[in-house]
């Protein structure tokens, strides 16, 4: 264990529960997150995965104090640089919030203003935060949009968020999260929308700033090829749950939870081209009533009595009553 | 390209914008075909006038030149896409549908998405009442959306269950032509290949065609017959996806495919 390992994490989740009221269904509360724990250190890159509804984003906005109502934070603990944020009061918060922590959303749409030009949006933090006058904020502003790809001119700053494209866009809105040199980033799906050319430019751009400042960076995707660029460990999310934690080399060498393993296999390039994807069969289901037991067993190949009944906790690794063996099975 | 007829044909397509600092020219003389039920990818670095190809296919936005024309079983002619209006072009519509980048964009916020879903059926005059509601809950259902998530409003759903329904609801009017602006990339890779081969099947069952944007050059492997490839707002390259992808010849293409192998 190295000297990293041993201080205090800068972001430490331990338990967290996040529901939300369902009035339609039956038991009336959507269990979204429900128990979820890791640990992102300084300058550390963990990437978060899970398909579509697994709690992914629900957990970044319980990191930055953004639950609202139907939803509840009902349980756990967020400890920021060896701060508890949970019941940190919203003034408070505020100041945490853009400035320590921050926040790529998934959607670009809803980081950005429709009515502010990108310049107004980008030097508004800076001269907030940290004091900058507008021409600092701008040559700032206009640099780091270089760094992300846009070529030198200057008339970005001019343009409006429908002036841009899908990928500009979804750039303007990482260069707004990463302006102030936040000491966390949680980047949500923060590629989807990019060539593999600025793939790689943000890659890059991010793993200097873990490896040169210490960033610690929550690597949201379900994209296992980009992350294993960027990330060095990594925790899967399946309804609402960790279902394995662990080194990323060794998660995609050799998954333990047959889950983890349907998702990696789900990648085109791990199939023959024109046949069709493995895709996995069915879905998680509702949060309002995820199964018993085991929660991805009714989707599961191996799964018997004990699986349909019983929980199983998290295990060196990997909730499962029957983990594959190293080489598969 | 194949010898199969075309569903679509465009012709000198050029669109230009202006803004504060200058015009930008995102479309030049653009022009291919399409046949029936052919999968035709669409790939370029960001800001190389994908989208607004895309844009001017879906009647979105008017070209300042070129020409669009479509050639759907339904209507039983070639129709002057480009340079339909109003109902006649409402009408036709139904030919041809969008699935976006962004789901939450697509959806109305005040309406549970089962809503999205049913309202094309109706308005094209498929079903109606009892009927148009089953047959909306069997499309969510064909996606992967079990009806209580279905009844939520879009802002309750994850962004991947928002892009189904939006595949549901464009599936829904029966359309000839789907045109896809990295339609996966809200999505899991689960759901991903679901939906990819959910398409596949669709394209191939009811001679469906697909012109899909991605920027995921193994999805293009898996879905596409044939490519075209855009920079600065001109076709640089296009052919078969073998060729393309594993023999680019255009430097822009060959520069994509070496950073896509990272
Ligand atoms: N405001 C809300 N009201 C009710 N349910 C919600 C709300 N926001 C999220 N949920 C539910 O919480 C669950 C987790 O959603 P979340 O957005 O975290 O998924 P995700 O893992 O980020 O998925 P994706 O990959 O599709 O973005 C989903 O079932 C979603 O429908
Ligand atoms: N409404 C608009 N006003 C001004 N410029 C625009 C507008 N929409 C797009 N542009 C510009 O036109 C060019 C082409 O944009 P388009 O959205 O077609 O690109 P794209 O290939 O889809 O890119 P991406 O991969 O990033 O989505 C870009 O340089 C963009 O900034
Ligand atoms: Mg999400
Ligand atoms: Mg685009």
């Amino acid at each position: 264990m190295n000297a990293r390992e041993l201080r205090t994490p800068l972001l430490a989740v331990r338990d967290l529960a996040v529901h939300f009221d369902a009035p339609h269904s039956a038991s009336g509360v959507a269990r979204a997150v429900d128990g979820v724990g890791f640990e992102v250190g300084e300058g550390e890159v963990l990437a978060l995965f899970g398909e579509s509804g697994s709690g992914k984003s629900v957990t970044a906005r319980a990191i930055l104090g953004l639950v609202e109502r139907p939803g509840r934070l009902v349980a756990g603990s967020i400890r920021f640089a060896g701060r508890e944020l949970v019941g940190l009061a919203e003034s408070d918060y505020r100041r945490v919030r853009g400035r320590e922590i921050a926040l790529v959303f998934q959607d670009p749409a809803a980081a950005l203003n429709p009515v502010l030009t990108l310049g107004e949006q980008l030097c508004e933090a800076p001269r907030a935060h940290l004091g900058l006058t507008a021409a600092a904020a701008r040559e700032r502003a206009t640099a780091l949009l270089g760094e992300l790809g846009f070529d030198g001119d200057s008339g970005w700053l001019a343009r409006f968020p429908h002036q841009l494209s899908g990928g500009q866009r979804q750039r303007a809105a990482l260069a707004q999260a990463l302006l102030c040199e936040p000491k966390l980033v949680l980047a949500d799906e923060p590629t989807t929308a990019l060539d593999p050319t600025l793939v790689a430019t943000v890659v890059e751009l991010l793993r200097r700033r873990a490896s040169e400042r210490g960033t610690g960076v929550l690597w949201i995707t379900h994209d296992l090829r980009v992350a294993r660029s960027i990330a060095s460990r990594a925790v899967v999310l399946y309804a609402g749950r960790v279902v394995e934690t662990g080194p990323l080399a060794e998660l995609s060498r050799s998954p333990r939870h047959p889950y983890t393993r349907a998702l990696f296999d789900a990648r085109p390039s791990a199939t023959r081209r024109g046949s069709p994807l493995l895709a996995p069969q069915g879905s998680a289901g509702d949060p309002s009533a995820w199964p018993s037991g085991c929660r991805f067993h009714p989707r599961c190949p191996f799964a018997d009595a004990a699986c349909a009944a019983i929980e199983p906790a998290l295990a060196r690794g990997v909730a499962c009553h029957h983990p594959l063996a190293e080489a598969g099975r | 390209m194949s010898s199969r007829e075309p569903i679509l044909v465009v012709e000198g397509l050029a669109k230009t914008y202006r803004t504060a600092a200058g015009p930008v020219e995102a479309l030049r003389d653009v022009s291919f075909e399409l046949a029936r039920g052919e999968r035709l990818a669409v790939v370029g670095e960001s800001g190389s006038g994908k989208s607004t190809l895309v844009r001017a296919l879906l009647a979105l936005v008017r070209p300042d030149a070129g020409r669009v024309r479509l050639s759907p079983r339904g209507a039983g002619r070639m129709l002057e896409w480009s340079s339909l209006a109003g109902r006649e072009l409402a009408r036709a519509r139904r030919y041809v549908q969008p699935v976006f980048q962004d789901p939450m964009a697509s959806l109305n916020p005040r309406r549970p998405v089962i809503a999205a879903v049913e309202e094309p059926l109706v308005v094209h005059g498929l079903a109606r009442g009892d009927a148009a509601r089953a047959r909306a809950i069997a499309l969510c259902a064909e996606v992967g959306l079990e009806p209580a998530t279905a009844a939520r409003f879009p802002h309750e759903l994850s962004l991947g269950q928002a892009q189904r329904a939006c595949l549901a609801r464009a599936l829904a009017s029966e359309p000839e032509l789907l045109v896809l602006d990295e339609p996966t990339s809200a999505l899991d890779v689960g759901l991903q290949a679901q939906i990819v081969n959910l398409l596949f099947a669709s394209a191939r069952a009811r001679e469906l065609a697909l012109l899909f944007v991605s920027h995921d050059l193994d999805l293009v492997g898996h879905v596409a017959e044939r490519v075209l490839v855009l920079e600065r707002g001109r076709i640089v390259e296009a052919g078969a996806v073998e060729q393309v992808l594993d023999a680019p010849r255009h430097e822009h293409t060959r520069a994509l495919v070496r950073a896509w192998q990272l």
